[in-house]
């Protein structure tokens, strides 16, 4: 196995709710992500699942140091980020970078494609040429499949999905080690969504990418991922390579997740076996003690309430968090 | 596809930004484009006052003392006390009341946006005490201020009218940085800031190149009405006889002078209040077509 490009070990991120103003005022803590690990290895793309709220989206910008960490690691080939004077940070900036959700307001309406796409190129190169940023910017164009002579344009002149290839063409254009997608096709059409992501799975193969692919699509996930991560309320639950989890999920909650899935074949649907959950997700300012899913949980006992389940190993490549997991039939 | 699809001589199709689609819509705006023309010819017939062939503003006539407008003898708007070219004079006078506006929106414009910006970029804890300073110095009276400064300061260190620019441009960048940092606040937020900030962009140039360009549109509404307001000011300080000193003229104390006199020269308040009422609903004219253009989901 090589060695990981990333390695977060114990992440926590953590929000104080509420007014700390002048007068003061009752104070909460929002464990958004509590304590979660995993290694990236390079040219891999690492799914990540779960509810909205599962804190999905801030594990992401917490491994690219967007967000304060509570506490935990996150190492970059050896380096801990965590470690890094803010200029070393910057620095290391270059080698990851972030597609969002929303195309059109990750894009600055005030520049034009090429000015947004050039932007991490001369802040890190600021000696190059204008000529020669230009011409760079032209051949990202073309290799994320625009027209280069659209250069001149701005973003509300560009449909949703090419405004997604000028954000994949600023994230590239260093050349990083590591891109986070957040939820980078769920704001557009299906058909526009497979062509993002033949687009990122290319790029992978063309530059030895690792992606961090976080959406709650599970089809998607399953096209692009080789290894996918289940989230709930801030905890890993289970994390596996993607035909393990897909086809033998252990932990109750991926299963439900799983039957969830729609499958575009009326019999099949109708005849498939479905896990229902009960409620909602609870409040994250208050979450269950124990195992956080277990008040939905159709296999929930004393235990779960008493203790977190450890992220143990039920497979060569298969970690699950819970007291119950269905083990499979070992060889 | 309209003119958007113009193609350039290098062959690369022409973006159409948001400012040229808000010049557009501004140019549409018959009002708005009155006002601009109203202003440009205010302005010009102000600055060019010495090149036009006029009398001097302290030119004194013996013959003519608080005599009406003679169109024959070009006294247009009549004469005031001392025999001096009323028409002249509101020219001169308006030289210092629009530079009085323009410097003090010109300070308020870069110490404002800059503050406002940086303050609600930064947020946290250097934002409360950067607009805590600003509340501090809201409180303050502001003619108060400006009485003290004309007595703490000299007259022969500084000239009056200097000390207005000053004292206005002090006192007016208050509300723009208050109004660029709620825009700030909202701006931060938006994934392009996040995009730039992983891109390892620095904090001032995500303030320069990202914030400040996408909250200028409410800052050139506001500045077309610092404006006005600034002249108002102005007037209201040399009315009280603290601003512009004798033989220098500006709106304010044509119009103080001609209110003294306004039971046997009525012409003397009248023309120069005119002007400054025409210029003022000229620049609020622009206000409220800059506004309509910049932000057409209001309207």
């Amino acid at each position: 196995m090589t060695a990981p490009l990333l390695s977060v070990n114990d992440l926590k991120v953590h929000f104080e709710i509420g007014r700390r103003g002048l007068f003061g005022g009752a104070r909460h803590v929002l464990k958004a992500v509590d304590g979660v690990s995993f290694d990236l290895r390079p040219g891999e793309t690492l799914g990540l699942v779960g509810e909205s709220g599962c804190g999905k989206s801030t594990l992401g910008r917490a491994i690219l140091r967007l967000l304060p960490l509570q506490s935990g690691r996150t190492v970059w080939l050896g380096r801990d980020l965590a470690r890094l004077a803010p200029r070393e940070m910057r620095e290391m900036r270059r080698e990851m970078q972030i597609i969002f959700q929303d195309p059109l307001a990750s894009l600055n309406p005030r520049m034009t494609a090429g000015e947004i796409i050039a932007e991490p190129l001369v802040t890190f190169r600021p000696e190059l040429k204008r000529a020669e940023v230009k011409q760079r910017v032209q051949a990202m164009m073309a290799k994320v499949g625009l027209l280069p002579n659209q250069i001149n344009r701005y973003p509300h002149e560009f449909s949703g999905g090419q405004c997604q290839r000028i954000g994949i063409a600023r994230a590239i254009i260093n050349e990083p080690r590591l891109i986070v997608c957040d939820e980078p096709v769920s704001a557009l059409d299906v058909s526009i969504q497979a062509q993002i992501i033949n687009l990122l799975m290319d790029l992978q193969a063309e530059m030895g990418l690792s992606l961090i692919f976080i959406s709650h699509n599970l089809a998607v996930v399953r096209h692009i991922s080789h290894r996918v991560m289940v989230l709930y309320l801030g905890k890993v639950m289970e994390i596996a390579d993607r035909d393990s989890l897909y086809a033998n999920p252990l932990h109750p909650y991926t299963q439900a997740l799983n039957s969830a899935v729609p499958v575009p074949d009326p019999d099949i649907e109708r005849a498939k076996p479905r896990v229902v959950l009960k409620g909602d997700l609870p409040s994250p300012l208050n979450p269950p003690s124990g195992c956080p899913f277990r008040t939905r949980c159709p296999r929930a006992t004393q235990v779960c309430a008493e203790c977190m389940p450890a992220l143990e190993r039920a497979g060569a490549d298969h970690m699950v968090a819970c007291h119950h997991a269905a083990m499979p039939d070992r060889p | 596809m309209t003119d958007a699809a113009m193609v350039s001589p290098r062959g690369e199709v022409k973006g159409r930004s948001l400012w040229a689609d808000a010049r557009r819509r501004f140019l549409r705006n018959r009002a708005a484009v009155a006002g601009l023309v109203v202003l440009a010819v205010v302005t010009l017939l102000s600055f060019g006052a010495p090149f036009l062939g006029l009398r001097a503003p302290d030119d004194i006539n013996w013959d003519m003392i608080s005599a009406p407008p003679d169109y024959a003898q070009g006294y247009y708007f009549g004469t005031d006390q001392n025999g001096r070219d009323l028409f002249v004079r509101t020219l001169y006078g308006g030289q210092v009341s629009l530079m009085v506006g323009l410097v003090a929106t010109l300070v308020s414009l870069v110490i404002g946006t800059l503050w406002g910006a940086s303050a609600g970029y930064l947020g946290g804890r250097i934002d409360n005490v950067m607009m805590r300073i600003v509340d501090i110095l809201y409180s303050i009276p502001f003619v108060f201020f400006v009485i003290l400064l004309t007595v703490a300061i000299p007259r022969n260190f500084i000239a009056p009218t200097m000390l207005m620019y000053l004292a206005i441009g002090a006192v007016s960048w208050l509300d723009m940085a208050r109004i660029v940092r709620g825009q700030t606040v909202s701006i931060r937020r938006k994934e392009f800031i996040e995009a730039a900030h992983a891109s390892g962009v620095s904090s001032w140039h995500i303030i320069t190149r990202h914030i400040i360009p996408n909250c200028l549109g409410p800052v050139v509404v506001y500045m077309t009405l610092t404006v006005p307001a600034v002249i108002l000011t102005e007037s209201f300080i040399s009315y009280l006889g603290m601003g512009v000193q004798e033989p220098d003229s500006s709106w304010g104390t044509l119009i103080s002078e001609g209110v003294n006199a306004m039971e046997v020269a009525p012409w003397a308040v009248i023309y120069p209040s005119g002007v400054m009422v025409v210029t003022l609903l000229a620049l609020n004219f622009v206000g409220d077509g800059l506004r309509d253009a910049l932000d057409p989901k209001d309207r």
